[in-house]
């Protein structure tokens, strides 16, 4: 049966523009079932989600109602709540004029009629029944003691007593007059009549004693308040003084100390926006005394916040100041900060003729302090690379390193500084792997073998090298001494066991020589004596003889002669050498006459075949070169 | 993720604010919402009326002029929202990522819509932009790119099932309930409502995520269910397995001293956080112990039981909320 309903209110809400009557009817016919439902009128059962989402959708309903007749102009309908009058009025004159519409709130509808039904608020009933003043006439003990009173002083008192409920004192007061006119011991009267007066009089009305409209007025500005919506909770506070006045009351102290306060707190909110568009414009000094005072006003954690922002950022520009209008050298650290300080600042605020004006002086100071930070990296640099310890060492790179980074924060990372840094890592690496082999040498000398700790003393060869006088080396030279003591003893029995060795050896030898030398050398002086036998060799001088051959050799020196000329057995080639690899000057045919020529040696080729140095002239037509002697054969003359 | 754009013309877009603490509800009243610091929440429609979601959700957003102070909350939020499993009474993500307005977009001014004019003008419909949108189960991806997207000039934002019910600042703060215009709690009902959210703080403790920000606010009242649902976790920490027993004794403090007391009393505990706009650090501030404040009224509502379990949990004396949710049971019991 709710379904129906439920789609209706969906269609009607996710239409584009739905018609105000159509809002209402669905809202009212929605509000009417639930209405039902809650009160027992209708007993049937509904799925909770269907329940859940017609909850969802009178919300729904409700909020584009309210909004639409917040639209309206006043004249046609009031808006209900202080926010929505204080929202809608600067918009009322751009409204066009909807329909107005009739009573919005969620009161019960009798279905079909659209009639309003009237149902007390749960709230009211929970009220009367937990009443604890008794005024309503529940208590029946009550009734019985009134009872005893005179029946018109009595209604007199009734009257009296919701008008004092009511905080309608104006009212109250002289009916309780006229009250204790009649029974001048009613003592309940006497302390109302008292009370009224004095609630009057000085205005301290406590919130329970208020009239129920301004109650709810002042309890939604308190709330409103909490919740720092300031201008909402004068409002909602303006409807309860207006309440009040209706009621006859003039006065009323805690709605009074609570408008002062939130006049203040909007005060100091205004003051707040003024400082912070003063401090848009650059006005910083304004700006902070703005919200200064804003901040001791109402001590609100976000005003007191902002203060304390600008006030560090005053001071660090005056600090700023300070240190641009400082003579002498300026300490790069000092100005690296400041150029950091002023960047911060001016994000922040944008430019500003001050901040200008010192970024000028900063621009101007940094680049003689560059240099210098640049010249005192290249130091410390090379003061790294000597450096005799470990630790030195790595004091002065990290002094380099500082300065590398004042030199980024200065905005001076050029290609020196990159190059330097590139140096400066290498420099920490071969620190770092030295400390390492220190470390590593340590432990291998804890772990092994004390009295010859080759590992440990290898591992450190190169870090004891570079760093002779570190704390660690040193130390750890202490511990090789057991080493060295054992390494000096071994060289030492090694060396005398070579040297035995080698005169063992060398006496061997010379002993085996000696013994040869002795058993050969008397037979080989004694062969000397017979290489005196040849002295018969003398004898035959008939040697002489053979000189008479002499004469005959002429005659046979002659025989090669006729072998000067040659001739080719077949036709081969003349080459420039001895023989086949060698160019081909020319060629000869069998029976061509060559002329042997005189070599100085004899000359073989490859295979070891012999070859001459041959000529041949014909005409204007000759040519020398080596022929093999296998392919010769003689002619004769 | 998959990338939309955010314009009324042709896709998603932001309708009417509702971050703007007042709006006029099913109540003839005006209703408070949480207004938030470090973001804006507005209703997420779709101009094809296409959206996957039943209601149109809402979709909370950053604030572009605060990214500094938000963007830890916002991280915090993505983290326990995509961590935190099995508990229906936290108002769950349903899509979540990053909006990259177009340049020169110009943000609404904080307007309650009350009026149909002021609903235009505090509305979103005229922000324009790109939106990365990733799932629920996409976290991890969220907080990866968070820095990298921030960088470049994105939106984190959150799409979260709207509530449409009243919160409990309206049913239970005493401005409101002197005013008797709207319907009490009894007190049965306040040690439900008390019960259902120690429950809530017992599931989250024990998945290792603290709530902090216990303002009446951010608990919603579903009448026909007669159920809490809760809302808002940014100021709240996604510890994991670190949490700590200090970190949940803080927590049960600070939800004794802001919510149970307001719920008990009317208002919060004297020096308590105040109810508006929080920062972590109002709250890690706060005294570690506080006092009970009674009106009249109050003395007479409360039996001499509940004060005393009031009191204690002021003081700290509640390890877990196990133990405070056992107490309240005994408490309802005797109601």
């Amino acid at each position: 049966m709710i379904k129906p309903l439920i789609e209706q209110a969906q269609k009607v809400l996710a239409s584009a523009k739905p018609g105000d009557d159509e809002l209402l009817n669905a809202q009212s016919e929605l509000a009417s079932f639930l209405e039902a439902l809650s009160t027992g009128r209708m007993s049937i059962k509904v799925d909770i989600d269907d329940l859940e989402e017609s909850e969802r959708l009178m919300r729904e309903l409700k909020r584009e109602i309210n909004r639409r007749q917040a639209g309206v102009p006043a004249a046609e309908a009031t808006p209900s709540t202080p926010v929505q009058r204080a929202q809608t009025e600067p918009i009322m004159s751009a409204q066009t004029t909807p329909a107005p519409l009739e009573d919005t709130s969620p009161s019960p509808v009798i279905p079909g009629t659209h009639e309003p039904i009237a149902s007390p608020s749960p709230i009211f009933s929970q009220i009367l029944q937990n009443d604890s003043l008794g005024g309503l006439d529940s208590d029946p003990l009550k009734r019985f003691f009134q009872s005893a009173h005179d029946p018109e002083a009595e209604r007199l008192m009734d009257q009296a007593e919701e008008a004092f409920y009511k905080g309608n004192y104006q009212v109250a007061i002289p009916l309780y007059e006229k009250v204790i006119q009649m029974e001048p011991s009613w003592s309940r009267a006497q302390e109302h009549h008292a009370e009224a007066e004095e609630y009057l009089r000085s205005g301290n009305i406590p919130s329970v004693a208020l009239p129920p409209e301004a109650g709810k007025d002042y309890g939604k500005a308190q709330s409103a308040a909490r919740v720092f919506r300031y201008q909402i909770a004068l409002n909602y506070l303006d409807d309860a003084f207006d309440h009040l006045e209706e009621a006859g009351i003039k006065r009323w102290r805690e709605g009074e100390d609570l408008r002062a306060d939130l006049e203040n707190q909007m005060q100091a909110y205004d003051v707040y926006k003024e400082g912070l568009n003063l401090l848009s414009l650059g006005d910083l000094q304004t700006a902070f005394s703005k919200i200064q005072t804003a901040a001791s006003a109402v001590a609100i954690p976000e005003y007191i916040d902002k203060a304390n922002e600008i006030r560090a950022d005053i001071s660090a520009i005056n600090d700023i100041s300070d240190i641009v209008s400082m003579s002498g050298k300026i300490p790069p650290a000092m100005l690296a900060d400041a150029k950091g300080k002023l960047e911060r600042i001016r994000m922040k605020y944008g430019e500003m003729d001050q901040i200008r004006r010192l970024r000028t002086r900063l621009d101007l100071m940094i680049p003689a302090t560059i240099q210098n930070l640049l010249d005192n990296t290249k130091r410390l640099k090379q003061e790294a690379a000597d450096a005799p310890t470990a630790n030195l060492a790595k004091q002065k790179v990290a002094g380099a390193r500082e300065n590398l980074d004042l030199l980024r924060q200065l905005d001076a990372y050029d290609a020196e500084s990159l190059s330097l840094e590139d140096e400066i890592s290498r420099l920490e690496t071969e620190i770092a792997s030295n400390l390492d082999a220190i470390g590593r040498a340590k432990e291998t000398f804890e772990s092994g073998n004390k009295f010859f700790a080759i590992d440990s003393w290898k591992i450190s060869r190169n870090a004891r090298k570079r760093f002779p006088q570190d704390p660690d080396v040193l130390e750890l030279k202490r511990n090789y001494l057991p080493s060295y003591a054992v390494a000096i003893l071994a060289i030492l029995v090694f060396s005398a066991l070579l040297i035995t060795l080698l005169t063992f050896g060398v006496r061997r030898i010379s002993a085996g020589i000696t013994a040869r030398n002795l058993a050969k050398t008397p037979t080989a002086t004694n062969t000397s004596t017979i290489t005196l036998t040849p002295t018969v060799t003398l004898t035959p001088e008939p040697t002489l003889t053979p000189t008479e051959y002499v004469s005959p050799t002429p005659t046979l020196t002659q025989t090669p002669t006729p072998i000067s000329y040659v001739t080719p057995l077949r036709q081969i080639w003349v080459r420039s050498d001895c023989y086949a690899d060698y160019l081909g000057v020319g060629r000869v045919t069998p029976g061509t006459k060559l002329t042997l020529m005189p070599m100085a040696e004899r000359k073989f080729d490859n295979f070891n075949r012999e070859c001459v140095l041959v000529s041949v002239s014909s005409g204007d037509y000759a040519l020398i070169g080596f022929v093999l002697i296998e392919d010769l054969a003689p002619v004769s003359e | 993720m998959r990338e939309e754009i955010l314009d009324s013309n042709a896709s998603y877009y932001l309708g009417e604010a509702l971050d703007t603490w007042l709006s006029v509800g099913h109540r003839d009243v005006a209703v408070p919402e949480a207004a938030g610091s470090s973001a804006r929440v507005f209703l997420l429609k779709h101009a094809n009326d296409s959206l996957p979601w039943r209601i149109n959700p809402a979709f909370k957003v950053m604030r572009h002029d605060k990214q500094a102070y938000a963007m830890p909350l916002f991280r915090e939020e993505f983290k326990i929202l995509g961590n935190i499993k099995g508990i229906d009474a936290i108002t769950p993500m349903l899509q979540g990522g990053f909006l990259k307005p177009t340049p020169g977009t110009v943000w609404p001014d904080e307007l309650a819509p009350s009026s149909k004019i002021l609903e235009l003008q505090g509305g979103g419909q005229n922000i324009k932009g790109t939106l990365a949108v990733f799932e629920p189960d996409e976290v991890n991806d969220i907080l990866e790119q968070f820095d990298e997207r921030l960088q470049d000039g994105w939106l984190p934002f959150l799409i979260l099932e709207r509530r449409w019910e009243d919160n409990l600042y309206m049913l239970c703060d005493a401005g409101y309930t002197r005013g008797a215009f709207i319907q009490n709690l009894s007190m049965k009902q306040v040690l439900d409502i008390a019960m259902q959210i120690t429950d809530i703080l017992e599931k989250a403790h024990a998945q290792g995520a603290v709530f902090l920000d216990h303002k009446l606010l951010h608990y919603y009242w579903n009448e026909p269910r007669q159920k809490v649902i809760i809302l808002d976790w940014n100021i709240g920490r996604w510890m994991g397995r670190d949490l700590a027993p200090e970190m949940i004794r803080d927590d049960l403090l600070q939800f004794s001293a802001r919510a149970l007391h307001h719920l008990f009393t009317g208002q919060q505990a004297p020096g308590a956080a105040v109810v508006g706009g929080n920062r972590p650090e109002d709250i890690a501030n706060s005294p570690s112990q506080f006092k009970a404040s009674y009106s009249f009224d109050v003395q007479k509502r409360l039996n001499n039981d509940e004060m005393r379990f009031l009191e204690d949990a002021l003081q700290g004396k509640f390890a877990s909320a196990t133990e405070m949710k056992t107490q309240l049971a005994i408490l309802a019991a005797k109601r």
